[in-house]
């Protein structure tokens, strides 16, 4: 899966490029976060603003990717369209991540 | 079948009381095809002009049952269909699914508990979320087992505080 990257202040900015993190693609999902984190800062942003859906599978790969980044690292999410935020809350996974509404928030822009 | 036929070019559906067929296919039980599937039902939703949520929970739904379908009652072999029938009736969508598969342990529906995540990080759960997504988007479920298929009916109504 292809991943944007970029460092904005201290976090590692990682966006997929896809429009579903599903069954078919949660593997290359956790692959491509991996590969992208094997080192960097210890705070990642997982952009999900071109994501318009998240199935169990995909949800699984994206707690997978953050207890592999292990316990001195941080995963957060922002950006999540309606029927993907739907998902974590209704799991109760926004209970684990620290979920913001855009991307500046998430990094500490001040939009003016 | 009791299903009535499709009446072509008959747009009146919001004063319609006959359930009309929005989707009616058999394809292969495998991830990619599940996802083309997806992306047409929810394309056919659309143009019946169904409301987002409505339209968000059928998605979500159905994507869980269909991986399920893949991955356990065909065990990931690769050679199975699954027929999927969307009706519209008057207070939001009926789904008909069947597939050629094992049946559900018991020839039930699992519980449907949502994973425990009071636990420690390393212990955090990456899977058991499936028939809880299912169970919370839909308003009534079904499952019987008739010879060697599985029928699985899930119901969604509009809900007005979604």
């Amino acid at each position: 899966m292809e991943l944007n990257s970029a460092k904005t202040g201290e976090a590692h900015v990682l966006t997929p490029m896809a429009d579903r993190i599903d069954a078919a693609s949660a593997i290359q999902f956790k692959d491509a976060i991996r590969a992208a984190t094997v080192d960097g800062p210890a705070r990642i942003v997982l952009d999900l603003g071109h994501v318009k859906f998240v199935d169990s599978s995909g949800l699984g790969a994206i707690v997978a990717s953050m207890k592999h980044l292990g316990a001195g690292r941080k995963m957060d999410l922002a950006a999540l369209n309606p029927d993907v935020d739907k998902v974590f809350r209704l799991t109760r996974m926004d209970t684990v991540f620290t979920i913001y509404e855009d991307l500046d928030a998430a990094t500490g822009q001040v939009s003016t | 079948m009791s299903q009535r036929p499709v009446v072509m070019g008959k747009k009146t559906a919001s004063k319609n009381v006959d359930p009309i067929t929005l989707y009616n296919f058999t394809f292969p039980a495998e991830q990619l095809a599940v996802r083309t599937a997806l992306a047409d039902i929810r394309t056919a939703l659309e143009q019946a002009l169904l409301d987002a949520d409505l339209v968000g929970r059928v998605e979500s739904a159905l994507a869980e049952l269909f991986n399920n379908i893949v991955k356990h009652a065909y065990a990931n072999q690769g050679s199975g269909t699954l027929k999927c029938t969307v009706t519209k009736t008057a207070p939001g969508v009926v789904v008909n699914v069947i597939d050629r598969g094992k049946a559900m342990p018991g020839h039930t529906l699992p519980d449907g508990d949502l994973p425990n995540l009071e636990v420690g990080f390393s212990d955090l759960p990456e899977g058991g979320f499936g028939w809880f997504i299912i169970k919370s988007q839909t308003d009534g479920l079904s499952y019987e087992r008739v010879g060697a298929d599985n029928y699985t009916q899930l119901v969604f109504e509009v809900r007005r505080n979604a």
